[in-house]
């Protein structure tokens, strides 16, 4: 931008000539300072990253190995030979189908909350948060009680139902705030022009919200990924998700390092391309209006 | 149009939703909080004992510890992540506007999950081979074990967390600063403001909605944090680093004590309940004054 000006500028005298230059030198600066901050926080990751192509003696080595001839085992063994590809997939399923699930459900209820005059409505706003701060071990004992009555113990539906504990009033709170930034005077055009309520959300306020819901999806299947306990209680080894199944390579003899750390970047990966495909969408989502507390 | 029953077809599929997967796990916690369960009995049985787990939970100084411990997490951990992730924001914002890719980038860390960067935590803090526990050992800033001692393993698990989560305020603020408007900047370069005051007196105030919400975000989960301790330190040395999940994971999980677990449940609940009308009240008025 700075270049422009100073292309543009008339005739630049000799002070605003240096004011452009130091202007310059501290967006470079600022450049610099950004690429040092983002290698700070990336190299913890690729670390993680370089461990799981090491061989045990290479990351139990009390000098770090930074030479060496990569070695696939790890992934060949965690992947393939213990078979956790699987455990990837089930993380998929699950997330992909809470995060729906709680879009759907969710959104039409935060519209509600944001335009109808519903009786009770802000101590009905902060019990949903509530149960969004309850951590999942108080929930966990009697969803297991209520899973194994409705017979749910081992498919999909109990991490499913149980991360929609979590999931529907995240999608519910800040979906409102999004709505609550639509003006209602957009509500009140289309209803006069023949739209129903149901019309009106669907047609001409959703599409509105559309990244903001990209956003707040791409955020809650984040906090799905990660979930743990939920996944390790609730599920039996053919749905359980990635995260949870980690501890299983804590080994009373040592830790298989190696694989937990192959398992952890591949594992991160599905999550990491969804990001990169939709940044667009997720960086207007996150500044679209304001999102309100 | 908007009469009761039509506005109840709205939230009816949510209120389902919410009675199955809370309010009925909820009341079974209740009135197993009144029920003694041993070994041999099974989940459905148990002896009723009024309150004598609230009783016992009232003279349990474990409990009240684990409060302590998860505020001496929650504070700190916050304070550094907004104060970092605000740092984090404002120097990024200025690349992130050329090259959007720094996102998804910066974003990576939050990907591993927390069971995996605790577990690196062990690791890299190992005295023995662990990169940054060889050196505070070598220095002689930690005696021994940095996770292993009551004064450091907190701090330990702070630092670790906030590695996790810094990048996400970051994210959530770099786009706010992204989208704020230009005239209040130009309005302020014509009042001669110096960039001090433009950033107080400007950036702040727009800036505050995204802050309150991502530290929000971080504020609910962070009192619901477990994983990163069960693999750290399992809520150890002693009961320095267990937070109120951890304490209840105790009682539930370890010693099968369904009965004193799903009292702790109720009262975490209430607790939890309070706190959230609270903080939500005050940040709105928070919000309004500025």
């Amino acid at each position: 931008m700075s270049v422009n000006a100073q292309t543009f500028a008339p005739i630049s005298s000799g002070r605003k000539a240096a004011i452009l230059r130091s202007r310059r030198l501290v967006t470079w600066l600022s450049y610099l300072l950004t690429a040092l901050l983002v290698a700070l926080f990336l190299f913890p990751w690729l670390w993680v990253l370089s461990l799981g192509f090491k061989t045990r003696a290479e990351i139990m080595s009390p000098n770090i190995v930074w030479f060496w001839t990569p070695t696939l085992n790890n992934y060949i063994e965690v992947l393939i030979n213990k078979g956790y590809w699987r455990l990837i997939i089930n993380s998929l399923i699950v997330a992909v189908s809470a995060v729906a699930l709680c879009i759907i459900i969710g959104v039409p209820t935060a519209y509600a909350f944001s335009r109808f005059p519903i009786p009770g409505k802000e101590s009905w706003f902060y019990m949903i948060l509530t149960f969004r701060m309850a951590p999942a071990v108080v929930l966990a004992l009697p969803l297991y009680v209520l899973f194994a009555r409705a017979k749910l113990l081992g498919t999909f539906g109990a991490p499913i139902l149980a991360h929609c504990t979590f999931t529907l009033p995240f999608v519910i709170w800040l979906m409102r705030s999004f709505f609550d930034d639509i003006p209602k005077e957009i509500d009140a055009a289309a209803m006069t022009d023949g739209y129903s309520r149901w019309e009106t959300f669907l047609y001409a306020v959703l599409p509105l919200v559309k990244s903001g819901i990209v956003a707040v999806a791409l955020f809650s299947i984040i906090f799905s990924w990660n979930e743990f306990l939920y996944g390790l209680i609730l599920t039996s080894d053919a749905t359980r998700p990635v995260a949870s199944q980690i501890p299983s390579l804590i080994r009373p003899h040592g830790t298989l390092w190696g694989e937990v750390c192959a398992l952890a970047t591949t594992a991160s990966l599905p999550v990491a391309f969804l990001i990169f495909a939709l940044q667009r969408q997720l960086v207007r989502g996150l500044s679209f209006g304001a999102i309100k507390g | 149009m908007s009469s009761r029953r039509y506005i109840l077809w709205w939230v009816l599929p949510a209120a389902i939703l919410f009675l199955v997967i809370i309010l009925i796990p909820f009341i079974t916690a209740l009135t197993f909080s009144f029920r003694s369960f041993s070994f041999t009995s099974s989940l459905s049985t148990g002896q009723y004992i009024g309150v004598d787990n609230y009783r016992k939970l009232v003279f349990d100084n474990d409990f009240y510890n684990s409060f302590k411990v998860t505020f001496l997490y929650l504070v700190p951990a916050i304070l550094l992540q907004g104060i970092l992730g605000l740092g984090m924001a404002l120097l990024i914002s200025g690349a992130v506007r050329r090259a959007r890719i720094l996102i998804p980038i910066m974003l990576l860390p939050t990907l591993l999950t927390p069971v995996v960067i605790g577990l690196i935590g062990v690791l890299t803090l190992n005295p023995d081979f662990g990169v940054i526990g060889q050196l505070l050992k070598k220095w002689g800033l930690v005696q021994g074990s940095v996770l292993g001692n009551a004064s450091t393993a907190l701090p330990a698990i702070i630092a670790v967390d906030t590695y996790q989560w810094t990048p996400f305020i970051a994210v959530i603020l770099t786009a706010g600063l992204l989208a704020l408007p230009k005239e209040p900047y130009e309005a302020a370069q014509v009042d001669g403001a110096n960039p001090i005051q433009t950033f107080f007196r400007v950036t702040m105030p727009l800036l505050w909605p995204y802050f309150v919400v991502a530290l929000l975000i971080r504020v609910i989960d962070a009192f619901r944090i477990f994983d990163i301790i069960w693999v750290m330190t399992r809520g150890g040395p002693g009961t320095a680093t267990e937070t109120v999940a951890v304490y209840a994971y105790r009682h539930t999980f370890r010693y099968w004590d369904f009965g004193y677990g799903s009292a702790l449940i109720m009262v975490i609940f209430v607790f939890i309940s309070i706190l959230v009308e609270y903080l939500y009240k005050a940040l709105q008025r928070w919000q309004a004054a500025q």
